[in-house]
């Protein structure tokens, strides 16, 4: 029994049943993505003001994937013909770097991107009054409020409408924790898990107050409670809150609390500029940049993370297509093997036309 | 000279060994379970769909118990679920079945999995795959699927689906008991992990859709015999086309919906559904905020509109084939049905927000969607009307497959138009969520689909398995599953009218009115009694089924030749049952579906595949 059709076309449709099937497969992603880019739509314009995180993504990364995403799909184009042309060493070279550029873009997105976003925290405060200590302690010259309102706009209102909507204490206060503190006052260095400093254990830390009446520890479940931990050491993001403020620069001390401070040895402060002390009790919320950051980053994780499985399924695939059995394929059949690899890059420009709308939508506007 | 042709064509197969299968070496494992013949994967479909569709029944005559008897405990059953069904609730310490009395938390569980069973797990499989996957191809003329290994995998990730929101009945805290709709905030704040077996499950369940759409559209696309033509193609095969196109693009938005839930639950603080200010047990939720429950609604219902069409066109499909065969007359019109089904199923992506009249939509907004869903009632009422006009002037033979097609069309027609006072959003305000709205949508699905789909057993059992069932007791059970199903959903409209909200653990007490209190009136609340016990007399009518269903495949009368119901369409002209590869003959096809009693024919049926003289 064989399938009709399954590699010359059909007569009255012009199409081989693969072209047939992946056109419909792309139809029902563009539904899976539609139904994500409508999300983001809604929940943007549903935003409550200065929720939106706009100005946290590093553009020019994000364009750098995207000129090695748009370079693969030149690669997997020029392979195809290449099979056209009865080149198939031509082929598989550039099959080669079409996967080279796919794992580019995942290792860029996966080993620097995401992890980089999850160990930097946003830190929210109880009061207007503890805000205004702890942003001043961050800034080199001191609480002003012009600068805060510079760091705020860019990166949460960039139209500069709602800076009066929001209180202070809801403007984050956001960099690296580096240390913290235990209830006996002892310090302790917050440290990377197999040297690897991206990954520290620090990104697993959550923390709000949910009210007065659960402020105790038995309340919800977070990483950050099952720590004994009485104040964080936190290091204001570098080139933020100390750009073009550095009048008064001075290289590594702990703000607040200047004669309870205990360093063991110089560790307290590895990034070399100022740290800020923080006891637990004057935060509200303390969330890095992950998924239950805001609906800003879970969307953005759940959008680049769905397309970021797709690429991997992609690499899967062409990399199925660089097996010694292709070759077998490819002698029994050229016009199968061709339509394999003519499936596949329509596949692979869908995924990298969805990364075209991801860029902007997530890193520019 | 072209009649001599096809005389030698019967002849070379009724010759041919019945038991035709050309890899009869294969495996036990690969020939029936790993399969890759459409044939195979229909049945397991077919199979594992009649199971849930028992189970599915069996969750939900256990909670009419408790609505007929609230706080009385389950004779039999309470004991057996209280050792089998035992989890402790999250929070409390007590039993969720305690002395054989069902929690209110175990009613939210069997209701919630009542309606995912029956819909996701019960009807769809039944309708769409297995019936889809057995007729489509030999409707057509096909050797199989066009992409037999993507239909395997299609199966296999259903099946892992299945198992998966199956075992959720079995984890401590036990199934999701937020309701089939699952609408957050709730569903994701409820402590048991069974909504996250549910999602997990979904996405697979779509995934498996997703393949099993592109497969069909494919096959009905590229592998038509030669002749057939779109239009000669039967109805049948139309509606599972215009079926695969909404499972196709109406299921991937709640894949990413049900992706979205799993991250809320899952990753801490996350909350695309979740609004700012969510309080949880009196404290604010640990949560980002700024999330939407209005969209997770938008989203569910965009494939919960379509999905009403994915339940209901397959048995539309499969009764016009039956009305056709049966009346021995052509489908009264053919070309107008096909056109009602394509608008059908383009209207019914931009109908969705009827569900959601009550969210406090804008005026202008709520215009829209009842203008659309007004005028999608217009090509169902076609659709209908063509099948009444089908059989005027039919002489009629009354077989079970026969009656259960013709109790479908006014079964169907009773849960359209109670649908109209709910496409109004003035009426909807009074009905909605209420038994009425329980009593309409049933309407359409259990006299509606599942009566088609039993009829499609009773027509389609010849050719799948070489033997008939009985039918006297083919009658019986079409008798009292017609009388029990209306004696259980008819008396509903005056509950819901009455004003008796859906999800009510017991079944309304609660409301009822008293001296000086105005409530549910004693009548509405005795009526429960009364559907209850048509609920299990519904049950006590499928033993009869079940029994011929089996005993038939043994002791059944055998078919006298391949054609047993003298049908036209292609499904007819391959062996019994059909073997690997489907068909003994060269097929091309020279006429349109339904050339019943031609005049001047020689015989009342013209097969697709007979040339013209």
């Amino acid at each position: 029994m064989e399938i009709p059709y399954a590699e010359k076309p059909r007569e009255d449709t012009g199409l081989y049943n693969g072209k047939a099937g992946i056109w419909l497969f792309l139809a029902s992603e563009v539904m899976l993505f539609g139904a994500l880019f409508s999300a983001y739509v809604l929940l943007r314009v549903g935003a409550d003001p200065g929720t939106w995180s706009l100005g946290l993504m590093n553009k020019w990364v994000g364009a750098f994937n995207t000129l090695i995403l748009i370079a693969s799909s030149v690669t997997v184009v020029l392979a195809w013909i290449c099979l056209k042309q009865d080149d198939f060493a031509g082929f598989r070279r550039l099959q080669w770097w079409t996967i080279i550029f796919a794992a580019a873009f995942l290792v860029v997105k996966w080993s620097y991107e995401w992890p980089a976003k999850f160990t930097h925290y946003d830190i929210t405060f109880t009061s207007n009054e503890v805000a205004r200590k702890h942003m001043g302690a961050a800034l080199p010259g001191g609480f002003s409020e012009e600068s805060v309102k510079d760091i705020w706009q860019k990166r949460y209102d960039p139209h500069k409408k709602a800076w009066s909507d929001v209180e202070l204490k809801d403007k984050p206060l956001d960099g690296h924790i580096v240390g913290y503190w235990d209830k006996e006052g002892k310090h302790h260095e917050v440290g990377a898990v197999l040297g690897v400093p991206f990954w520290s254990k620090a990104w697993l830390w959550r923390f709000s107050q949910p009210s007065e009446k659960k402020a105790d520890e038995a309340g919800t479940p977070t990483t950050f409670r099952k720590y004994n931990i009485a104040a964080i050491e936190l290091a204001p993001a570098h080139g933020v809150w100390d750009k073009d403020r550095a009048s008064s620069k001075k290289p590594r001390r702990v703000a607040e609390d200047h004669e309870n401070h205990k360093h063991d040895g110089d560790s307290s402060s590895a990034h070399g500029h100022n740290t800020v002390k923080i006891p637990r009790e004057d935060i509200q919320r303390l969330t890095s940049f992950d998924p239950g950051h805001s609906t800003f980053f879970a969307t953005y994780y759940t959008m680049t993370g769905l397309h970021a499985l797709h690429v991997l399924g992609g690499i899967f695939v062409m990399l199925y297509h660089l097996l010694p059995i292709s070759r077998r394929v490819w002698t029994e059949s050229k016009d199968r093997f061709a339509n394999r690899i003519e499936i596949t890059g329509l596949f692979w420009h869908f995924v990298d036309l969805v990364w075209i709308f991801l860029f902007p939508i997530l890193y520019l506007l | 000279m072209a009649q001599t042709k096809t005389k030698k064509a019967d002849q070379a197969a009724e010759t041919h060994d019945h038991g035709h299968d050309d890899h009869g070496d294969q495996h036990f494992l690969s020939k029936y379970v790993f399969s890759s013949d459409h044939k195979i994967i229909g049945i397991q479909y077919g199979i594992t769909g009649l199971v849930f569709l028992l189970i599915g029944f069996c969750l939900i005559a256990t909670m009419r118990w408790q609505m007929a008897k609230p706080g009385q405990p389950i004779p039999v059953a309470g004991k057996v679920l209280e050792h089998v069904y035992a989890h402790e609730l999250g929070g409390e310490s007590k039993p969720i079945f305690e002395n054989g009395v069902m929690s209110r938390s175990a009613y939210n569980q069997f209701g919630a999995m009542h309606g995912v069973i029956m819909v996701f797990l019960a009807i769809v499989p039944l309708g769409f795959a297995a019936f889809g996957n057995y007729i489509v191809p030999l409707q057509i003329g096909a050797v199989d699927m066009c992409f037999p290994r993507v239909n395997m995998a299609s199966f296999w990730c259903f099946f892992v689906g299945v198992v998966i929101i199956a075992a959720s009945f079995f984890i401590p805290g036990g199934p999701a008991q937020a309701g089939w709709t699952m609408y957050p905030p709730l569903s994701e704040i409820i402590p048991t992990n069974g909504q996250i077996y549910l999602l997990v499950g979904f996405i697979l369940l779509i995934t498996s859709s997703l393949l099993g759409a592109v497969n069909f559209i494919a096959t009905i696309i590229q592998l038509r015999a030669p002749g057939m033509t779109w239009f000669r193609m039967p109805f049948f095969v139309w509606a599972q086309f215009v079926t695969a196109f909404l499972l196709l693009l109406a299921f991937p938005p709640l894949e990413a919906a049900a992706i979205m839930m799993l991250i809320d639950i899952v990753a801490p603080g996350a909350s695309f559904f979740s609004p700012t200010g969510l309080m949880v047990a009196g404290a604010p939720a640990d949560i980002s905020g700024g999330g939407s429950p209005l969209l997770y609604q938008h989203l569910f219902w965009f494939l919960g509109h379509p999905e009403v069409y994915v339940l209901i066109l397959p048995a539309i499909g499969i009764v016009t084939e039956i009305l056709a065969n049966t009346t021995r007359r052509p489908i009264w019109g053919y070309k107008l049905m096909v056109g009602s089904v394509l608008v059908l199923g383009f209207l019914s992506f931009i109908v969705w927000a009827h569900h959601m009249y009550m969210t406090g939509m804008s005026t202008k907004v709520a215009t829209f969607f009842q203008t659309t869903t007004m005028i999608i009632s217009i090509p169902s009422v076609i659709l209908l009307t063509c099948l009444f006009m089908s059989l005027w002037k039919g002489s009629m033979r009354f077989n079970t497959a026969s009656m259960f097609a013709l109790a479908f069309l006014p079964m169907f027609g009773i849960g359209g138009l109670t649908g109209l006072p709910l496409g109004f959003n003035f009426t909807d305000i009074h009905l909605h969520d209420t038994y009425y709205v329980i009593a309409h949508f049933h309407y359409v699905v259990a006299p509606g689909t599942i009566f088609g789909l039993l009829a499609g057993i009773y027509y389609w059992y010849p050719k799948m398995t070489g033997r008939h069932m009985n039918e006297f007791w083919g009658k019986v059970h079409f008798w009292c599953s017609l009388i029990f199903m209306n004696l259980i959903f008819m008396p509903m409209f005056a509950q819901g009218m009455d004003g008796m909200i859906r999800r009510m653990s017991d079944g309304g007490a609660a409301y009822g009115a008293a001296d000086g209190v105005v409530g549910l009136t004693a009548t509405s609340l005795a009526l429960n009694q009364n559907i209850s016990h048509a609920a299990w007399a519904l049950g006590l009518a499928q033993v009869p089924f079940i029994i011929n269903f089996f005993w038939s495949l043994l002791h059944g009368e055998k078919v006298k030749n391949d054609n047993p119901a003298e049908g036209t369409t292609l499904e007819w002209q391959t062996p019994t049952p059909p073997g690997h590869g489907n068909f003994t003959k060269k097929i091309e096809v020279y006429r349109e579906a339904y050339e019943y009693s031609v005049p001047g024919a020689s015989k009342d049926f013209t097969p697709q595949n007979e040339p013209a003289k």
